[in-house]
């Protein structure tokens, strides 16, 4: 079910505006610069296209009406769901109807729905202040994967030999390319964690199969 | 009215042993989560409550109390060091903060900051002892209806807490109140929304949730944009103020202590307001209102303090009502309920030295960050030039343990990682978070207490429109509503309105 959502909402950041076809092109060692095949694509050629790292200060706003849009084609399936689960509960005698608060509710989203539907569609969407780059995006995505990843493996493999990649591939999906240092981080702080977890607040942390 | 007694010995069981060690990280953690762009306090707060789980109740709460004024506090740092504030409440501390650096008096700039958050917060804190005990003893005699009709005027003010859009403030709030439906019925007991998944019987966590969406969600946030803030450099010095400098702040003072009392108080508006308008306040009275902006050291004393100065209104309600005033009372809220102290008037029956010692440690909070930040203000000035690509990985860790440390459970862990991915996209396409999470505390109170005023009227609704506090407080929570709304489209028109002209002055 986690991958499953993962999936949908990283479609959702592929696929709405932005255009991220080049996403794995990050850079090394934590720089990020202007991307010329990008700046050729904006069909403006501009010689001094602004940086990931200036989001905000010089792009223009970005609307979010695809957004709003496809929220409520998500959310309307989700309004009739709960209506109809809330009216096949067992009523109660002298307490009510226990589906009288969830039908409300259910009603509260549909109206709100409606409404921020019905702003998308008379273009009337709120603004984000500038676009992300493709190189932003994908690092999210990079490290929502490992992410997954590492909650589904840390009940196999235990808290530390499942931590000490994670953290590893962390850094590298942040642009870090000192080695030494990367790995002395990522030995250093599940050990930290779990000195001061397991042995110092007694809260046991996953010890996995391999333990 | 506040027992003496019971406060003093309070302060003796806080300053001391265990308890003063925890006030003293919390508050040395708290001004270095404040002073770091891009983590706010409530973030701090969620982060650090799994740490508290193996300490006594009173030791993890004087700690997260720590943390909570001391990252407040520590926004200040940042925005006089690098016109960035560290928190979004320290954004007005910038106006006549940085101009101070720039003209090489950072340090005494730092020092005025510091001091003057702790006579805000400290003054708050002291009204929030004597005020208290008063309001929750009126509270005694609300019953179920008056319960349901609180929380809906806490739902209400929800929308307050829009952001910019009063629909998506609705929709995240409804799906708070929806999430709060999961699990099993309070009064029927049959099971709602578990799709036949035996973990979700139980619910949805509430603790790991709140991690993943204040926390997690900041953190892929901080991933989206590893941000270059410029390297510190300044040397710092004169830090402690002088008397001169103190008295040419008392003015500030006298007006961003009561305005930020009565900010705190309103529900829903936070820190930020209070250091704004007690900067607005402060600037117009002066007799030199055209130098603010410049480096005036009244400036900084009145938007730190009025900043620091809300923390003790915005507990108010969170500890008498048990309604959260805002994100960051909600997650204390939630922190208090970990350790079995629920909030409410009842805390003030069943456990009044508890009470009185979270007051004291409220008090001692605001003092014990006025000493570290004097002490070690070089140190936290350095601190903003950590490395986020270290910064960001130690904070899904420790986001991401801290919920397994709850229940020892993976599906803990599953729920925070799921909630800080929704959470981001949340803040990423300008849903409000924070309503998601109080309509998943109201939401509970909300409908139990509805069905239990239901069963006590047998059935009888108009039950909520013969009690005069329930009226009152329903007809609040519906003008509350109306307000909110037409404020927010107001807003709304403004900013097309704006935009429409700077796009034809292009």
């Amino acid at each position: 079910m986690l991958c499953g959502l993962c999936v949908l909402c990283g479609s959702i950041l592929i696929f709405l505006p932005g255009g991220y076809g080049d996403f794995l092109n990050f850079r090394r060692n934590g720089e990020i610069e202007d991307n010329p095949g990008r700046a050729g694509r904006a069909g403006g050629g501009e010689s001094a296209r602004p940086s990931a790292w200036k989001i905000g200060m010089a792009m223009p706003p970005v609307s979010l009406k695809k957004v709003d849009i496809l929220v409520a084609i998500l959310l309307f399936p989700v309004c009739t769901y709960v209506f109809y689960e809330a009216g096949s509960w067992p009523r109660l005698p002298d307490l009510g109807n226990p589906g009288w608060i969830p039908s409300g509710v259910s009603l509260c989203l549909l109206i709100a729905t409606i409404m921020m539907l019905a702003r998308a569609l008379r273009g009337r969407s709120l603004t984000l202040p500038g676009r992300l780059e493709g190189v932003d995006r994908a690092r999210v995505l990079w490290v929502a994967a490992i992410t997954v990843g590492y909650v589904a493996v840390m009940g196999y493999l235990g808290f530390i030999a499942s931590t000490i990649p994670y953290l590893a591939g962390f850094g590298i999906a942040l642009g870090e390319r000192r080695w030494a240092r990367l790995g002395f981080f990522s030995v250093a702080v599940p050990l930290a964690i779990y000195l001061v977890f397991d042995a110092t607040l007694n809260v046991p942390l996953p010890r996995g199969w391999l333990r | 009215m506040v027992d003496l007694n019971l406060l003093l010995q309070g302060f003796g069981t806080v300053l001391y042993g265990y308890n003063l060690i925890a006030l003293l990280l919390g508050s040395f953690f708290g001004i270095i989560i404040g002073a770091i762009p891009g983590l706010t306090a409530t973030m701090g707060i969620a982060l650090l409550v799994p740490f508290t789980f193996g300490m006594t109740p009173i030791t993890g709460i004087v700690m997260l109390l720590g943390i909570y004024t001391g990252a407040i506090y520590g926004g200040g740092i940042a925005s006089i060091l690098i016109k960035t504030p560290g928190t979004p409440a320290a954004a007005a501390t910038v106006f006549d903060g940085y101009p101070m650096a720039q003209k090489g008096l950072a340090g005494k700039a730092i020092g005025i900051a510091t001091v003057s958050s702790g006579v805000g917060g400290t003054f708050t804190a002291i009204c929030l002892a004597f005020f208290a005990p008063i309001l929750a003893k009126f509270a005694l005699r609300f019953s179920a209806p008056e319960y349901f009709a609180l929380a809906c005027f806490g739902l209400s003010v929800t929308i307050t807490l829009s952001g910019r859009s009063p629909a998506k403030g609705f929709i995240s709030g409804t799906l708070g109140l929806l999430i709060a439906m999961v699990g099993l019925d309070p009064m029927g007991g049959f099971q709602r929304f578990t799709f036949g998944f035996p973990e979700l019987t139980g619910g949805i966590s509430f603790v790991p949730m709140l991690i993943g969406l204040f926390a997690l969600s900041e953190g892929f946030r901080q991933v989206e944009v590893i941000l270059t803030a410029p390297r510190v450099n300044a040397v710092l010095k004169d830090i402690v103020p002088t008397l001169k400098d103190l008295k040419e702040c008392a003015g500030a003072y006298l007006r961003a202590c009561p305005i930020g009392l009565i900010v705190g108080i309103t529900p829903a508006i936070g820190a930020d307001t209070s250091a704004f308008l007690s900067y607005a306040e402060t600037k117009r009275a002066s007799k030199h209102p055209e130098k603010f902006g410049t480096g005036v050291p009244a400036g900084v004393a009145a938007a730190q303090c009025g900043e620091n100065a809300s923390t003790g209104g915005d507990v108010l309600p969170m500890i008498t009502l048990g309604i959260p005033g805002d994100a960051a009372t909600a997650v204390l809220m939630g922190a208090l309920t970990i350790h079995n102290l629920q909030p409410g008037p009842m805390l003030f029956q069943n456990h009044p030295e508890v009470v009185h010692q979270i007051f004291s440690g409220m008090i001692a909070a605001n003092v014990v960050f006025v000493i570290l930040g004097l002490f070690f203000a070089r140190f936290f000035a350095r601190v903003i030039n950590i490395d986020r690509k270290y910064l960001v990985p130690l904070i899904f860790i420790c986001c991401l343990v801290g919920s397994y440390a709850i229940n020892n459970v993976m599906y803990d862990l599953i729920t925070c990682a799921a909630f800080g991915f929704i959470g981001y996209l949340m803040l990423r396409y300008d849903f409000p978070v924070a309503p998601m999470v109080l309509a998943q505390i109201l939401g509970g109170m909300m409908e139990s207490n509805f069905r239990r005023a239901l069963a006590m009227s047998r059935g009888d609704a108009t039950v909520f429109l013969t009690r005069p506090i329930t009226v009152v407080i329903l007809a609040l929570a519906i003008f509350t509503t109306v307000m909110a709304i037409r404020r927010q489209r107001q807003a709304l028109k403004m900013e097309e309105e704006l935009a429409r002209r700077t796009a034809e002055a292009q």
